[in-house]
């Protein structure tokens, strides 16, 4: 069980902070299997935006986009969480360099512990973001552009409020535009999004690569490995599947099986 | 201090040292769960389904959670016979817990197959033949709906294996008496009733299934009724033992399987919730047995009968 310890909102998003009774050490891209709501069945996977105090406080980004989420987004400081993690497998460290990181929403919340750690480790993060929105994470864009090169999209019409996100670079375009627009040469880079987004992205095939690492989201169960029901298509030459919650959800692009993917995400 | 109470049940020859077992499919082969609850307290552990060969399973979307349920179609994926030998069945034999093989298979010769070479292996307790899976096309299901040929492949299984069988069927079949009573007298040890029920679900925005296999099947708390009513069918149509499982949330719902003639209970979907819900069904269960006054656990199988007929009402 845990604890929430403090609890912030941004925009229509929710940061929370969750006091552990251990220590946890988790990589980047991997995931905690939150039991919401009594009523539900299954646990929800949340990436982890962060870790602090040494891992006892478990950083939580949370979009309120169905009834896990949005109860455990309107938690209140004092309440207890159930959860179990870290889970899965998350993303590669130590490799230097320049690192693009491409999130599309809440992908956010990953990538933005990641580019912590590879900035820690030496690594020039730039951080390619497309919001539905331009408000919906309230000032996290203005935070992040203070810590990080930051490129904002927005979907619709309006930018970023200025106050709040301070000089964010934006554009009215998809973050995947944005970021083909601005080349670059990266040694590696990091994604976490919708689908739809991944399937823009590599449904071709051409642009997947052993440098580009995704976190990969689908309905989950167990979360542990055993129930096999987070299958996702990867080439084997066999029609296999990994199972999104033990070998990923992080996977090399080039993993993944495009043509066996379907548009439907969780 | 309070008297220990007896929580043994037997299967047939199989000896189970309490009645709650964690269900095939819900529990991979034990080794995922054992970082996060007491694998050597379970009455026993069934396996997932094991075929001759590899199978890759359906595509997906192969999860959609209900209300109260959850419809699942994994479709059988398993690294096949071999795999199991060498990677599973050693941390298996390790528990020092009843290991229940759940096998399954396309055609009668599959099962035949698996089940004659688990019967050889020491760490195996038990088998229990998948003959009513809902989301394979051939096999699985198929089979719970032609009894004659059921009854036909549990026959030539028992003459292979000196393991106790268990037969695990459907509820979604015409008569379900009269299958059980087919499967006592084709030599099945024990009826593990019921699994998940066939079921769909549609999106609305797309008008296409939820799940990439279109069918799955519905477990959880909305088919416990179902699987109350199946186990008191069972219990009054044969004298087989039954394990009996179906969307069992907490404790009550297990002594309820018991009192309609189970004489353990499987673990299933909770496990997904909580990794640990087995343990404390158990232990619910022991509070309620000394709060009652029971000494042993047995005294709850087929209570209900019992009591319906000394009330004169059977």
């Amino acid at each position: 069980m845990a604890e929430l310890a403090a609890r912030r909102v941004l925009g229509r998003w929710c940061e929370l902070s969750l006091a552990l009774p251990f220590p946890m050490r988790a990589d980047p891209g991997q995931f905690v299997h939150v039991a919401c709501d009594g009523n539900r069945i299954l646990r929800r996977p949340f990436s982890i935006f962060g870790l602090e105090e040494g891992g006892w406080i478990l950083k939580l980004l949370v979009k309120p986009r169905g009834g896990g989420s949005n109860w455990l987004a309107e938690r209140k400081v004092g309440d207890l969480v159930d959860l179990m993690g870290p889970l899965g497998r998350g993303f590669p460290l130590g490799r230097g360099g320049r690192a693009a990181l491409v999130a599309g929403g809440i992908g956010i919340a990953p990538l933005a512990y990641l580019g912590r750690r590879l900035m820690e480790e030496g690594a020039r993060v730039t951080i390619f973001w497309g919001l539905a929105e331009p408000e919906e994470a309230g000032v996290l864009p203005g935070e992040l552009s203070r810590e990080f090169q930051l490129h904002l999209a927005v979907d619709r019409e309006g930018r970023p409020r200025g106050a709040a996100c301070g000089d964010v670079p934006w554009a009215r375009d998809t973050v995947l535009g944005m970021f083909r627009a601005h080349g670059g040469e990266y040694d590696a880079v990091y994604a976490c999004g919708p689908r739809q987004m991944y399937l823009e992205w590599f449904g071709k095939g051409t642009e997947a690569t052993s440098s580009v690492y995704l976190s990969w989201e689908e309905r989950m169960a167990c979360g542990v490995g055993a129930c096999l029901g987070c299958a996702v298509p990867v080439r084997s030459g066999t029609g296999a599947y990994a199972r999104a919650c033990r070998e990923g959800p992080v996977f090399r692009s080039d993993e993944i099986d495009w043509e066996r993917v379907v548009s439907v995400g969780p | 201090m309070a008297p220990e109470i007896d929580l043994q049940v037997r299967l047939g020859t199989l000896e189970l040292p309490n009645p709650v077992l964690v269900c095939s499919g819900t529990f991979g082969c034990g080794r995922e769960y054992a970082e996060w609850t007491e694998l050597e307290k379970l009455g026993g552990l069934v396996t997932k389904s094991v075929t001759p060969g590899p199978v890759t399973g359906n595509p997906p979307p192969r999860l959609w959670e209900t209300p109260c349920g959850l419809i699942n179609s994994i479709g059988w994926e398993n690294d096949g016979l071999e795999r199991f030998l060498e990677e599973e069945l050693p941390f298996l034999g390790s528990l020092g817990i009843p290991v229940i093989v759940s096998v399954a298979g396309f055609t009668p010769q599959d099962y035949l197959l698996v089940s004659a070479r688990l019967s050889r292996e020491k760490e195996v307790a038990a088998l229990e033949l998948n003959l009513s899976c809902p989301n394979v096309e051939r096999g699985g299901l198929s089979f719970c709906q032609s009894p004659a040929e059921a009854a036909r492949l549990v026959e030539e299984v028992k003459e292979r294996v000196d393991k106790p069988v268990l037969v695990k069927l459907s509820y979604r079949v015409s008569d379900l008496p009269a299958l059980c009573r087919l499967m006592e007298r084709a030599g099945a040890d024990a009826l593990s009733l019921v699994n998940s029920l066939p079921a769909m679900a549609i999106d609305p925005e797309t008008a296409l299934p939820r799940l990439g296999n279109w069918v799955g099947g519905l477990s959880g708390p909305a088919i416990h009724p179902l699987a109350v009513l199946a186990v008191w069918e069972a219990f009054t149509a044969t004298s087989l033992p039954i394990v009996g499982m179906g969307g069992v949330w907490d404790w009550k719902d297990a002594v309820e399987l018991m009192m309609a003639g189970a004489t353990a209970v499987g673990i299933g979907t909770l496990n997904f919730r909580n990794p640990a819900g087995w343990l404390k069904v158990l232990e619910g269960m022991k509070e309620y047995l000394r709060r009652q006054g029971y000494s042993r656990v047995k005294e709850l199988v087929g209570l209900t009968h019992r009591r319906l007929r000394l009330m004169g009402q059977s």
